[in-house]
């Protein structure tokens, strides 16, 4: 009797064992061939939906009435869930084997590679359900992020983070700085100079590495070359960390720790400018409504006369897990979540995400003046940069190298630890953590 | 006429599963198979991934790579440092403090000691994100109450959290904050137990409060304190939500637990091999920790 528990329990063991690994033997044929009918009331089906924040109130709320109306038979769940959570959940998900997923998911442009390396067919092919049609609509530099090797789209590009520096009007003119003549880098530390010497106050706040990346993305460059290898201390991220030193040796630059401390800063007028995305623009309305008026941007500063003046920070894109059972009504639903251009401007005006579809900005929303900021226009500045936007290579090991990135510039800021050594202490440290050879 | 009623009584079982012998096993079999499933399988299978690593989305084994790695990673190192850091200096702190408590609760003269009790307990089962919010408000450096007591005092601004020692010390007192009152539970446990009439014997001896504390009250709470020291330092290893809401492991990874580092090669960069090969140093070093800790006590 004894022998056979025993035996009962190997076997029970085993059974476990085999059942852990049987997950990865699916997802051999992959050949289905989908054709999206020509009638969409013909589309039909439900569809679950992740996202989070802004993006999903912009899904459940902007975009599913109107696309209901056009797509009466599908029915569309948007779940709210955490950042933090969709990408837990997600690749938990895949790595087994794809189960639990939804049909449409949020993915920032970041965050692509990082799944596509791990999981090459995570995500449906667009390009094969026809997206390519949409291919130029949208800004290159945002596009170009969401294919794979062969070129073809893998994600449907949603928001987009085109970047300027956001300034104090009142701050600036007190002190008698005109931020149309600050043309370059150079300038910008001049102007700093004079504004902390009226203010006592800093000229510019971080939290972290986004300045530092945003820097190098202006110039066409990344912690990552074409190829995928290391690639930050090139030329272009000496030059940024070395504006970076000057910044911090004329004290214009502070270190604000995390989010909550940033927008601290600039509600207190600790920071007159902030080099930033457009998606500030929604914080800034909802923490700091006193300051309506007295906030306006500039192009970025370019490294030299007549260089780029444009550059991006974030954004994301809906992606279909491979999956998903009802992949034509969740391409349909991307589609129009996407390419919509009433959806987009909703999204502007109601949640502060700016559309990577150019098409939107065309918009009236984007040529009126803007009352918080300045009676000026404020959403078309930002526009303009658009098309300027270089494209550059977010490599599957992004989030590693940016948390390494991240604690060199805390050792920069808080340690004086001289920028040129923060860019080659963060690339040795980036090779060790990700086996990735660095650039030549 | 006894062998007949043996012969009946086996008989009825004949055939049947159920029998004297193997009830007890059915009667664990539930237990067995959850534990099985959730506690053991998974240790064997992180085991088994601590020897692989991934690529194009498959996981190969590679031997030791990712424990070759980790003995080469400077992160690794730092994040270990900073445990030991906070296990050396916050332990004793913190065991020290429950002990004073727990005396002080069991004193016969105090009042109230109910409320006491539960006041000092509560950290422990508050919520830590809510408990963590409301600390980085206190620890602000230019807007936080302690630093607005600080400079009205007459002293100077600490930077609370982005000075990378005195982040340390912030996560020092959290720490000792949460788990201070949860220790002093077990200890006044433990002082409940120790026989009255040692007391006695002791004053009828003459013996100070302070002799009978250290000859009476610290020998007889050896067990417990030995328990409660080891509990702390795999609390230690252990220690990730304070970190990670108060500090997020900054600046420059000086809160950087190794908890922390495992939590973010798993779950953020998705390396759940090299996870897992932390995951196995920090089972050893908590074995090594503990059997010296018995050792000590047991030498003594």
């Amino acid at each position: 009797m004894k022998k056979m528990v025993e035996r009962s329990f190997v076997a029970f063991i085993l059974l476990v064992l085999l059942a852990a690994c049987g997950g990865n033997s699916s997802s051999d044929g992959d050949v289905e061939e989908l054709t999206i009918p020509e009638n969409p009331e013909d589309v039909e089906g439900d569809i679950t939906v992740w996202a989070w924040a802004l993006e999903a109130n912009y899904l459940e709320k902007d975009v599913l009435p109107a696309f209901q109306e056009v797509y009466p038979n599908v029915d569309v769940t948007v779940e709210h869930i955490g950042v933090d959570q969709v990408y837990q959940k997600v690749s938990a998900g895949l790595s087994s084997g794809g189960s639990g997923l939804p049909d449409v998911v949020q993915v920032e442009n970041n965050r692509i590679k990082s799944f596509t390396s791990e999981f090459p067919d995570a995500f449906t092919n667009l390009s094969a359900l026809g997206y390519d049609e949409h291919e130029d609509k949208f800004a290159n530099a945002k596009i170009e992020g969401l294919k794979d090797g062969d070129g073809n789209v893998i994600a449907a590009p949603r928001d987009l983070g085109p970047v300027g520096v956001i300034y104090r009007v009142d701050i600036l003119e007190e002190a008698g700085v005109d931020p149309a003549e600050i043309e370059t880098w150079d300038d910008y530390i001049e102007a700093g100079k004079t504004v902390v010497e009226q203010t006592g106050n800093y000229f510019l706040g971080t939290d972290g590495d986004g300045l530092l990346r945003i820097m190098m993305q202006q110039q066409g460059s990344y912690y990552f070359d074409e190829e995928g290898n290391l690639d930050i201390t090139s030329e272009a991220g000496e030059n940024a960390a070395s504006i970076l030193q000057e910044m911090k040796d004329n004290n214009l630059i502070t270190f604000t720790n995390n989010w909550d401390g940033q927008v601290a800063a600039m509600k207190n007028g600790e920071v007159a400018t902030n080099p930033g995305a457009v998606w500030w623009s929604g914080t800034m309305l909802e923490q700091m409504p006193e300051l309506s008026g007295n906030w306006d941007m500039f192009e970025l500063p370019a490294f030299e006369e007549g260089g780029t003046r444009a550059s991006n920070d974030g954004g994301s894109a809906l992606a279909i897990p491979s999956e998903s059972d009802n992949k034509v009504a969740a391409y349909v639903f991307t589609e129009f979540a996407t390419t919509d251009v009433d959806s987009q401007i909703l999204a502007l005006t109601n949640r502060g995400l700016f559309p990577a579809l150019t098409a939107a900005y065309e918009e009236p929303i984007f040529s009126e003046d803007q009352e918080y900021f300045n009676n000026q226009p404020f959403f078309q500045k930002f526009a303009d940069t658009v098309e300027n936007i270089p494209p550059v290579n977010h490599d599957g090991a992004e989030l590693e190298v940016r948390s390494v990135m991240g604690s060199e510039i805390e050792a920069f800021l808080l340690e004086d630890k001289p920028a040129a050594e923060m860019l080659s202490d963060g690339e040795e440290q980036a090779a060790q953590q990700t086996g990735k050879e660095t650039t030549e | 006429m006894e062998n007949v009623s043996k012969k009946v009584q086996t008989n009825q079982y004949k055939g049947g599963w159920i029998t004297p012998k193997t009830a007890p096993y059915i009667f664990i079999l539930p237990a067995l198979l959850l534990f099985l499933a959730f506690t053991v399988y998974p240790i064997i299978a992180s085991f088994l991934l601590s020897f692989q690593t991934r690529s194009g989305g498959t996981y190969t084994f590679s031997g030791f790579d990712n424990y070759v790695r980790l003995f080469t990673d400077p992160i690794f190192y730092k994040a270990l440092g900073n445990t030991f850091i906070i296990l050396i200096v916050q332990v004793p702190i913190m065991l020290f403090l429950a002990l004073l408590l727990a005396v002080f609760l069991n004193s016969k003269l105090l009042n109230m000691r109910g409320f006491y009790r539960v006041s000092f307990f509560t950290p422990a089962v508050t919520s830590l994100v809510a408990a963590s919010i409301i600390f980085i408000l206190l620890l602000n450096a230019d807007y936080g109450l302690i630093n607005y007591i600080l400079t009205s005092i007459g002293l100077e601004k600490i930077n609370w959290l982005t000075n990378g020692f005195w982040a340390k010390v912030s996560l020092i007192i959290v720490t000792t904050w949460r788990w201070t009152g949860y220790n002093m539970v077990i200890l006044l446990a433990g002082l409940q137990n120790i026989p009255n009439d040692l007391y006695e014997a002791a004053s009828i001896d003459g013996a100070s409060p302070i002799h009978k504390f250290f000859h009476i009250t610290i020998p007889q709470l050896k067990p417990v304190l030995l328990f409660c020291f080891v509990l702390s330092t795999i609390g230690t290893f252990q220690l990730f939500d304070e970190p990670y809401n108060l500090t997020s492991g900054g600046p420059n990874n000086a809160t950087l637990t190794i908890t922390y580092y495992l939590y973010n090669q798993g779950f953020n960069f998705f390396d759940f091999g090299y996870a897992s090969a932390i995951a196995y140093v920090i089972v050893v070093f908590i074995a090594i920790l503990s059997w010296l800790q018995f050792k000590v006590v047991k030498d003594d």
